[in-house]
């Protein structure tokens, strides 16, 4: 009976055989259907109701029309600033964190004296552990344009003084260089456990070949581990649209706003502000949408360097 | 039946009727959700006040409004209301009571009487919601706000206080030029402050003399709703502003700051006026940080007002006490003891020795009594959380007399002395069609904009114009009308 049904169906069959590992393969399908698919299901919806406090989705009507939460977002005066503000900064951040992580990666690797290696590799990945509230109040000690150290060494040198927090275009950069001195020293770890992996022999075949230090790192480590470099770039694409929040929220001001408010902070302020929940789903939903695009795309570039995560 | 098992089937019916009697003594337990600082253990207050209602009273507090939102949204979420909530503000009101998730109390004003006479029709008409209301108001509080100046500065100059902007304007420049902290460089900008749009915002000085509220705000002029940038004397208040900016006599700093970063700029000797509360310059504590670099600092209220012919400096009120609310949840209807358990509190507290309790603790351990007279007695220092368990609000000018007895000064000042202009917009809830976030996000950033230069203010009239053709500002004027009529401030 089994054999006539397996040559009707061979994958049925196929799929028998194996029923151990799909067994296996359960719990961990049941993680990702329970704690991943099935709040997009209720994400979807909820951007699409008015959503009950008390009662929940089942309490909660459809909205009239259904796509009223997107209309009022794509229709605020704010929605091309926001989004070009969200890649601006997003952008700049992965661009700039990456290289930047690589070259410390690839300078600590190089650097023979063990204590050396250690003590910077401790001291720039520290910051990863700081609060943005804690990072602000050292920005506003360093930067500030009355009693700031840096601002008053700039007054003693040319009599002038920078307008770091309330000048749009210098706080920008504020904000994009505070978060890549957070962040690179975390980031570089991840690259200097790829520079371990490299084959030790691919050295010493460039060092018999001739090649310096210099040119080991451009013909041996880089290449080595440019897929790893990539799977990060593909990875961090994924969240693109999450400029960061807690960082924006905490350091911007209105002087400074127009060139650093971002998609959340407007949701922020416009959805959970006045409990709109439906309105931050629904900008939630759009950011995924937008963000699983921009994955794929990038994926299929990095295909072009045999570097694709998938 | 042997005798030993009858024995133990006594003894099983005792314990039942022990576990049982304890049950039903148990008393009522009411859950409070507020805001401010959070109850300490060993608080005396609440456990006194449950003993004389009968009833146990916890109280659990997040730290600031925002938090005591989420927090709320999250038990509402998990369906899990506290039996007594503080309410943030009319607009979350009406989204809970969309929800279902607020208790409508017209049928149980009874079992209040007094807090029902204690405040007028029109605090009622607020919180009323399609005909049923939904909260419990709180007595509102005096004016704390005022402008405070280095004392000793202005002794050491021989300067009298100014009257007028241009005098302002020449005593700001005199402060700027002297060095007077004395650090060898003019690095002192005479007026620093936090925010624009908050009431202890650094321009108000400059609004309110020109008979206006700060940004972000709903004024009633001539029986009219007025959105208070755009009036035409705001144009004449930011020319004023600017002819200050460019001088370097305002911190232009003062947008990214806060209560914090500016006692530390005061206590460095880096400004000479700003606003604020007294409650956050005059304290004991505080006045410790402001004399911390200079122990000579003298910090005090202006003794002088900047008058124009528009209006006069002092400070700005919210008509609405909207962060003062309690409201009650739905779940109550179906436990009418523990509802009237609830109400009790409210009614208790509302006068008399309840209030007493709230107030100022325990008579005898916090506070003495001699015809009818309350004198503070050191250990009324540890009652420091007393806002958050107030319910109903206190006898604001009485309590901080006697709590804060050794800011007497500028606590009389601000309250009597201080003109206060009232701004009316958190009555107002957002209508169809208008975008209020995106509407105030862009006034404040282009007043900043003028503030700071970066705007002429010959486009100023644009500006006004971009309110209503991008941001439907007329729609929202017309829907404050309405509301505001309804509630009796326009006729």
């Amino acid at each position: 009976m089994q054999s006539v049904k397996g040559k009707r169906h061979p994958l049925l069959r196929k799929l028998w055989k194996q029923r151990a590992f799909f067994l296996m393969l359960l719990p961990g399908l049941a993680y990702y259907v329970i704690y991943k698919y099935a709040p997009i299901v209720l994400g979807v919806a909820t951007s699409v109701v008015k959503y009950n406090l008390r009662k929940g989705l089942a309490g909660s009507k459809l909205l009239d029309p259904w796509y009223s939460n997107f209309k009022f977002f794509f229709e605020s005066n704010y929605f091309s600033q926001l989004l070009s503000n969200t890649l601006i900064i997003s952008l700049s951040k992965i661009l700039l964190t990456i290289p930047i992580a690589l070259l410390l990666a690839i300078l600590l690797y190089e650097c023979h004296s063990v204590r050396l290696r250690r003590c910077v590799q401790t001291l720039t990945y520290m910051p990863h552990f700081l609060s943005w509230i804690v990072i602000y109040g050292m920005c506003f000690s360093l930067l500030s344009e009355t009693n700031g150290l840096v601002n008053v060494l700039i007054r003693k040198l040319t009599g002038h003084t920078v307008p770091f927090f309330t000048d749009a275009h210098i706080f920008r950069g504020v904000i994009i260089w505070s978060d890549v001195w957070k962040s690179v020293g975390w980031q570089s770890i991840i690259y200097m456990a790829a520079i371990a992996g490299v084959d030790p022999n691919l050295y010493e075949a460039a060092h018999i070949d001739g090649a310096g230090r210099l040119k080991s790192i451009w013909y041996v480590t880089l290449p080595s581990i440019m897929p790893v470099v990539v799977t990060t770039l593909v990875l961090k694409c994924g969240n693109v649209l999450d400029a960061g929040f807690d960082q924006i929220f905490v350091m911007y001001n209105t002087a400074v706003r127009s060139t650093v408010d971002i998609i959340d902070t407007w949701v922020y302020r416009t959805g959970l502000e006045q409990w709109n929940i439906s309105l931050s789903s629904a900008v939630g939903l759009f950011k995924s949408v937008i963000s699983m695009i921009l994955v794929i795309l990038v994926n299929q570039l990095a295909k072009k360097w045999e570097a694709s995560v998938w | 039946m042997t005798k030993r098992s009858f024995v133990s089937l006594l003894l099983a019916l005792m314990m039942l009727l022990c576990v049982t009697s304890a049950l039903a003594e148990e008393p009522v337990t009411i859950h409070v959700y507020g805001l401010g600082a959070t109850i300490p253990e060993t608080d005396p207050v609440l456990p006194e006040l449950g003993n004389r209602l009968g009833l146990k009273i916890v109280v659990d507090t997040a730290a600031g409004g925002a938090d005591a939102a989420t927090g709320l949204m999250t038990r509402m979420m998990d369906n899990d209301i506290p039996d007594v909530f503080r309410v943030g503000d009319l607009n979350n009101l009406a989204v809970y009571h969309e929800s279902d998730a607020v208790l409508d109390l017209t049928p149980y004003l009874d079992q209040i009487p007094t807090v029902v006479a204690a405040f007028p029709e029109t605090d009622w008409a607020r919180l009323t919601i399609d005909g049923g209301i939904y909260g419990i108001p709180r007595r509102g509080e005096v004016n704390y706000m005022d402008y405070f100046i280095r004392k000793d500065w202005m002794e050491k100059l021989g300067a009298k206080y100014p009257t007028t902007f241009d005098e302002l304007y020449d005593l700001c420049v005199q402060v700027r030029d002297a060095d007077l902290d004395g650090n060898g460089v003019n690095d002192t900008y005479p007026i620093s402050g936090s925010k624009l749009e908050s009431r202890a915002g650094t321009l108000n000085m400059f609004f309110t003399a020109y008979g206006v509220t700060q940004p972000n705000t709903l004024m009633i002029k001539d029986n009219k709703a007025v959105w208070a940038c755009t009036d035409p004397a705001y144009k004449l208040a930011l020319t004023e502003i600017r002819r200050f900016m460019e001088a370097g006599l305002i911190d232009p700093e003062f947008v990214s700051m806060n209560e914090d970063t500016l006692r530390e700029k005061m206590s460095m000797g880096k400004v000479f006026l700003a606003n604020g509360g007294w409650c956050a310059f005059a304290k004991q504590a505080q006045q410790d940080v402001l004399k911390a670099v200079d122990p000579n600092a003298d910090w005090g209220h202006i003794e002088s007002n900047i008058v124009t012919e528009y209006g006069i400096s002092g400070a700005t009120h919210t008509a609405a006490n909207f962060s003062n609310v309690y409201a009650f949840s739905p779940d109550l209807a179906d436990d009418p003891e523990k509802l009237a358990a609830a109400l009790s509190i409210f009614e208790y507290t509302i006068s008399g020795e309840g209030d007493e309790l709230l107030c100022y603790g325990l008579e005898g351990v916090h506070y003495t009594k001699e015809n009818g007279v309350i004198t503070k007695l050191p250990a009324m220092n540890d009652l420091g959380y007393g806002w958050a368990i107030q319910f109903t609000g206190r006898d604001d000018m009485v309590y901080c007399m006697t709590k804060f007895a050794e800011c007497a000064d500028e606590i009389e000042h601000a309250a009597n002395e201080v003109p206060v202009l009232t701004h009316y917009e958190a009555l107002v809830s957002q209508p169809e069609g208008v975008n209020m976030a995106d509407l105030k996000a862009y006034e404040s950033e282009q007043l900043t904009a003028f503030i700071y230069g970066t705007r002429p203010l010959e486009e100023y009239d644009d500006f006004v114009q971009e309110l209503y053709s991008l941001y439907n500002l007329g729609t929202y004027l017309d829907a404050a009308t309405e509301t505001l009529t309804e509630l009796g401030y326009i006729e």
